[in-house]
C-alpha cells in the first residue's frame, strides 16, 4: 500500500520537475527569435482495479507540445511575401522616381523645353550666328539628357538583375537547410513525440523564404515535408531539394537588342525560365519593378526620343542652310550640291533607326555637329531672314505628335512623370497597409506561440507547490511505513 | 481571454512607435523646407501641374523676349516711315509750288537738285538698317534692297514673330509694298481686324505653312521692275523739273499723293501693331501671376496645417511612449517578493 503511495507521489515529484525544466527553457528562450513556448501535457497514470473501487496510480507526462498554429503560421507567411513584394517594389520605384525628380533640379522637362525656345529665339534672329551656337548647345544638353536618363534605367536594372542574383543563391542555401533539417526531425521522431526546437528552426527557415516569395508546405501523403514554390513546383521533398540558378537569355526577336534579359530556372530544367511565375515577395517585387514598371518608362523615354528626332529632321529638311545658295537661272530655283557644305533636306538629329534604343542613340547628325550654319531657318534659300523652320521646330512644342498625334511632347513626359508618381504613391500606402497587417499576424503569432513571462512565473510557482506537495507525500508515506514497522518491533 | 506573450506586445510597440515616428519625420521634413514637394509621389498630380506651370512660365519669358524684339523692330520701322513721309510731303509741296507756269527754268533747276536731295535721302532711308538687318529687304535681310537706281533685290516676304503662343504678327514692311505703286493699298495681311484687342488670327495666314512655294527671284524682278516706285517717280519728277516740263509735274502729283497715303497707312498700321503687341504683352504678365499664384499653392506647405500636424503627430507619439513604458516596465514578478 506503501509502496503505491511512494510511487504515486514519485510520479508527481518527477512530472513538477520535468514541468520546471520547460517552464525555464520557455523562459530562458523568451527572446529566442522563431522559438515557441512548449508546455507538458500530463495525463492520469494507468488506472487499477482493486475489487470494488478503481483507484488511479498518478501521473503521466503524455507529451511536450509546443504552442502552435498552422493556420496562423499560414497567414503570416502570406502577409511576410506581401509586405516584402511592398517593400522592394517601393524602394525600386523610389530609384525610378528619383531619375525622374525635378522638383529641386533641371530634369529632362526644363531641357525639352529650353530646346523649343531656343527656336524661338533663333525665329527672332535666324541671321545671328551667336543664337546658332545656342540652339546647338541646348540640343546637346536635351541628347546628353536623354542618355543620362537611360544609363540611370540601365543601372536600375543592373542594380535589379544583381539582388534577383544573391536572392537566388539565398533561396538554395535555405532550401539546403529545409531538407537537412527535413532529415534531423525525421530522425528525431522515430519514438514518437515532436522535434520542437527543430520544427521551431523549419518554421522560420519557411519565413526566410516567405521572403522572397509565396510558400506552400505541406506533409505528402508519404509523411515527406514538402515545400512548394507557388505555381511552380516543388523545392524540398522531404530531405531532396531543387536548386534554382540564373541565367541570361537574349530572346531572338531582339537580337540587335544586345541587353541581357537575367531570367530564373530550376536548375534541373534550364530551358524553362520560371521568373515571370514569382507573383509576390521580393523577388515578385524585383521582377515586376523591372518588367514592368521600369520597361514601361524606358519604352516611354525611346518613344520620346524617337518621336523628337523624327519631327525635328521631318522640319529641318525642308529648309534652306544658312550659306549662299546658287539659283538656276533658267527655272529659278535653286540647285543643289555645294563644295562649300550642304544646302537643303539637312537632318537635325542622327535618324533614329528604330524605336528600340532610340534615347541611347539619339545624337546631333554631323552636319549640325560640324557647323551651326547647317542649321536651317527658313523655308526658301538664299533669305537669312526668313524663319519659319524655326517657328515650325519651335511650335513642335505644342503639336501633338506623340501617340498617334494624340499627345505633346511635354504631355507624354509628364504623363510617363505622373504614373512613376502615382505608382509609388501607391506603393508606398500599399506597404504602410500590409506593414500593418504584417504587424497582426505577428502579433497574432505570437500570442500563441510567444513566451510571457507573467504566465511562466505563475507556472514556476504552480509547479513548485506541486514539487513540494509531491515530496510531503513521499514524507507522509515515509512516516505511514515507519509507523507499521513500529508496531513490530 | 486572448494571451499576450513578451513578443507580441513588442511587436506592438514597435509597430505604433515606428509608424508614429515616421509620420513624425515626414512632417519636420517639410517643415524644414516649407515645401509640400519633395518628390513625384509625395503629390503625383500637383508635380505634374508644377512642371506644367515651369515650362509655361519659361515660354513666357521667352514670348516676353519675342514682344520686346517685335516691339523694336516696329518701332523702328515706325520711324523711318515717319521721316519718309516727311519726306514725300516735302517733295510734293515743291511739286505744287512748281506745277503751274510761275517759275522760270532756272529756278526750277536748283527746285530739281533739291528734289535729287529728296530722292537721295528716300533711298538711303529705303536703305535703312536695324543693326545688321536691312528692314525693307523683305526675308533677304542680310542684302541692301535697292541699288541707286531704286531697283528692288529684296523679296516680298513677311517676316512673322511668334509673339504669344500661336500669336504671330508680322515685324517688317517690305520694300515691294511700300515703296511699289501697283501695291497702292496695303495687303491684306495688314488690315487691321476690327476688335483692336485682337491680334490677326494666325490661321488666315499661318506663317509655318510649309507647302509654300519658293518665290522665284526673276519673275519677281519683272513684276517690281514695271511698277513705278516713289524713286521712280521722284526721278519723273527731277526730270520733269529739268525740261522743265510743269504738265509732267502736275500729273505726278496724283502719283506723289498715293504714294504719301500710302506711306502713312503703313505708318498707321505699325503703330496699331504695337499696341496690340503692348496688348500681348500685358496678357503674358497677366498669366505669369495667375502661374506664379497657382504655383505657390501647389508647390509651398501650408504653414498652419503643417505645425498644428506636426504638433498633433508628435503628441499622438509622446503618447506611445507613455503607454508603451507603461506595458514594458511591469510584471508579476514585481509583485511575487
Amino acid at each position: 500500500m506503501s509502496a503505491d503511495l511512494l510511487s504515486i507521489g514519485k510520479s508527481g515529484l518527477f512530472t513538477a520537475k520535468k514541468s520546471m525544466e520547460t517552464t525555464s527553457h520557455n523562459i530562458s528562450n523568451a527572446n529566442t527569435e522563431g522559438f515557441s513556448r512548449q508546455e507538458v501535457r500530463t495525463k492520469t497514470g494507468i488506472t487499477l482495479n482493486e475489487g470494488p473501487y478503481v483507484m488511479g496510480t498518478g501521473v503521466d507526462i503524455q507529451s511536450i507540445k509546443r504552442g502552435h498554429d498552422e493556420l496562423v503560421e499560414k497567414k503570416l507567411n502570406n502577409s511576410i511575401s506581401a509586405h516584402n513584394f511592398n517593400e522592394e517594389r517601393s524602394t525600386q520605384l523610389g530609384h525610378i522616381e528619383e531619375i525622374f525628380n525635378e522638383v529641386n533640379s533641371e530634369g529632362m522637362n526644363k531641357v525639352l523645353n529650353r530646346f523649343f525656345n531656343t527656336f524661338r529665339e533663333l525665329s527672332n534672329r535666324p541671321e545671328d550666328e551667336t543664337v546658332r551656337g545656342l540652339v546647338r548647345e541646348n540640343a546637346k544638353i536635351v541628347v546628353s539628357d536623354f542618355h543620362r536618363i537611360q544609363k540611370d534605367i540601365d543601372q536600375t536594372r543592373n542594380g535589379i538583375n544583381k539582388k534577383i542574383t544573391l536572392i537566388v543563391d539565398d533561396i538554395n542555401h535555405i532550401a539546403k537547410n529545409i531538407s537537412k533539417l527535413n532529415r534531423e526531425i525525421a530522425a528525431n521522431e522515430v519514438g514518437g513525440g515532436e522535434a520542437n526546437d527543430l520544427r521551431d528552426q523549419r518554421d522560420g527557415a519557411l519565413r526566410q523564404l516567405a521572403e522572397h516569395f509565396p510558400v506552400q508546405a505541406y506533409y505528402d501523403e508519404q509523411n515527406r515535408f514538402v515545400v512548394n514554390v507557388e505555381g511552380m513546383g516543388t523545392l524540398v521533398t522531404g530531405d531532396l531539394e531543387q536548386q534554382l540558378m540564373v541565367g541570361n537569355r537574349v530572346a531572338a526577336e531582339d537580337s540587335n537588342d544586345q541587353k541581357p534579359h537575367l531570367e530564373i530556372y530550376f536548375k534541373s530544367r534550364p530551358g524553362e525560365a520560371i521568373s515571370s511565375r514569382f507573383r509576390n515577395g521580393t523577388l515578385g517585387a524585383l521582377l515586376s519593378s523591372r518588367n514592368n514598371d521600369l520597361q514601361a518608362v524606358e519604352d516611354q523615354l525611346n518613344e520620346l526620343a524617337h518621336g523628337l528626332a523624327n519631327a525635328t529632321n521631318a522640319i529641318h529638311r525642308r529648309g534652306y542652310a544658312n550659306r549662299e545658295v546658287p539659283i538656276d537661272q533658267t527655272t529659278g530655283t535653286p540647285m543643289p550640291g555645294l563644295a562649300n557644305g550642304p544646302v537643303t533636306g539637312i537632318d537635325f538629329f542622327k535618324p533614329p533607326t528604330g524605336l528600340k534604343r532610340a534615347a541611347e542613340y539619339l545624337q546631333l547628325s554631323d552636319a549640325i555637329n560640324e557647323d551651326v550654319n547647317n542649321i536651317a531657318t527658313g523655308l526658301e534659300a538664299n533669305a537669312p531672314g526668313d524663319n519659319r523652320v524655326a517657328i515650325a521646330i519651335s511650335r513642335l512644342q505644342h503639336e501633338k505628335v506623340l501617340g498617334g498625334g494624340t499627345t505633346t511632347f511635354e504631355e507624354h513626359y509628364l504623363k510617363t512623370v505622373g504614373n512613376v508618381g502615382m505608382q509609388m504613391a501607391k506603393a508606398k500606402i500599399d506597404t504602410e497597409q500590409s506593414g500593418g497587417i504584417l504587424a497582426q499576424a505577428q502579433s497574432i503569432k505570437e500570442r500563441i506561440s510567444g513566451v510571457s513571462l507573467d504566465e511562466e512565473s505563475a507556472n514556476m510557482i504552480k509547479y513548485q507547490n506541486a514539487y513540494e506537495a509531491s515530496a510531503k507525500v513521499i514524507k507522509a508515506s515515509d512516516e505511514m511505513f515507519k509507523a507499521v514497522l513500529g508496531l513490530m518491533s | 481571454m486572448t494571451r499576450v506573450s513578451e513578443n507580441s506586445s513588442i511587436h506592438a510597440i514597435k509597430h505604433s512607435v515606428g509608424k508614429s515616428k515616421s509620420k513624425v519625420e515626414d512632417l519636420q521634413i517639410r517643415g524644414s523646407t516649407m515645401k509640400r514637394i519633395a518628390k513625384p509621389s509625395d503629390d503625383p498630380i500637383g508635380n505634374v501641374d508644377l512642371l506644367q506651370i515651369r515650362s509655361q512660365n519659361i515660354d513666357a519669358q521667352q514670348y516676353l523676349r519675342n514682344v520686346s524684339f517685335a516691339q523694336t523692330s516696329l518701332s523702328f520701322t515706325e520711324n523711318v516711315l515717319e521721316e519718309m513721309t516727311d519726306i514725300l510731303t516735302k517733295a510734293k509741296e515743291l511739286a505744287i509750288g512748281q506745277a503751274s507756269d510761275i517759275y522760270n527754268p532756272e529756278v526750277r533747276q536748283s527746285v530739281a537738285k533739291e528734289i535729287h536731295q529728296l530722292r537721295m535721302q528716300a533711298l538711303s532711308l529705303a536703305n535703312k538698317r536695324n543693326g545688321n538687318r536691312y528692314i525693307f529687304a523683305g526675308q533677304k535681310l542680310l542684302t541692301k534692297p535697292f541699288d541707286s537706281e531704286g531697283k528692288y533685290m529684296g523679296d516680298k516676304n513677311k517676316i512673322h514673330i511668334e509673339i504669344n503662343k500661336d500669336v504671330f504678327i508680322p515685324v517688317n514692311v517690305t520694300g515691294a509694298e511700300l515703296f511699289f505703286d501697283k501695291e497702292a493699298r496695303p495687303s491684306s495681311k495688314l488690315t487691321l481686324p476690327d476688335d483692336p484687342a485682337k491680334l490677326p488670327n494666325p490661321q488666315l495666314e499661318d506663317p509655318v505653312a510649309l507647302n509654300r512655294t519658293p518665290a522665284s527671284v526673276a519673275p519677281a524682278a519683272e513684276v517690281t521692275n514695271v511698277r513705278s516706285s516713289i524713286f521712280d517717280e521722284l526721278s519723273s519728277l527731277e526730270n520733269a523739273l529739268i525740261t522743265n516740263n510743269p504738265d509732267v509735274v502736275q500729273n505726278l502729283l496724283e502719283q506723289l499723293d498715293r504714294s504719301i497715303d500710302r506711306v502713312i497707312a503703313y505708318r498707321t498700321q505699325v503703330g496699331a501693331l504695337s499696341n496690340n503687341i503692348n496688348n500681348a504683352e500685358n496678357n503674358i504678365e497677366k498669366q505669369k501671376l495667375l502661374n506664379e499664384e497657382f504655383k505657390t499653392k501647389v508647390e509651398d506647405a501650408d504653414v498652419t496645417e503643417l505645425f498644428s500636424n506636426l504638433q498633433k503627430e508628435q503628441n499622438i507619439l509622446k503618447a506611445t511612449y507613455q503607454a508603451s513604458g507603461t506595458l514594458m516596465n511591469q510584471q508579476l514578478m514585481d509583485f511575487l517578493r
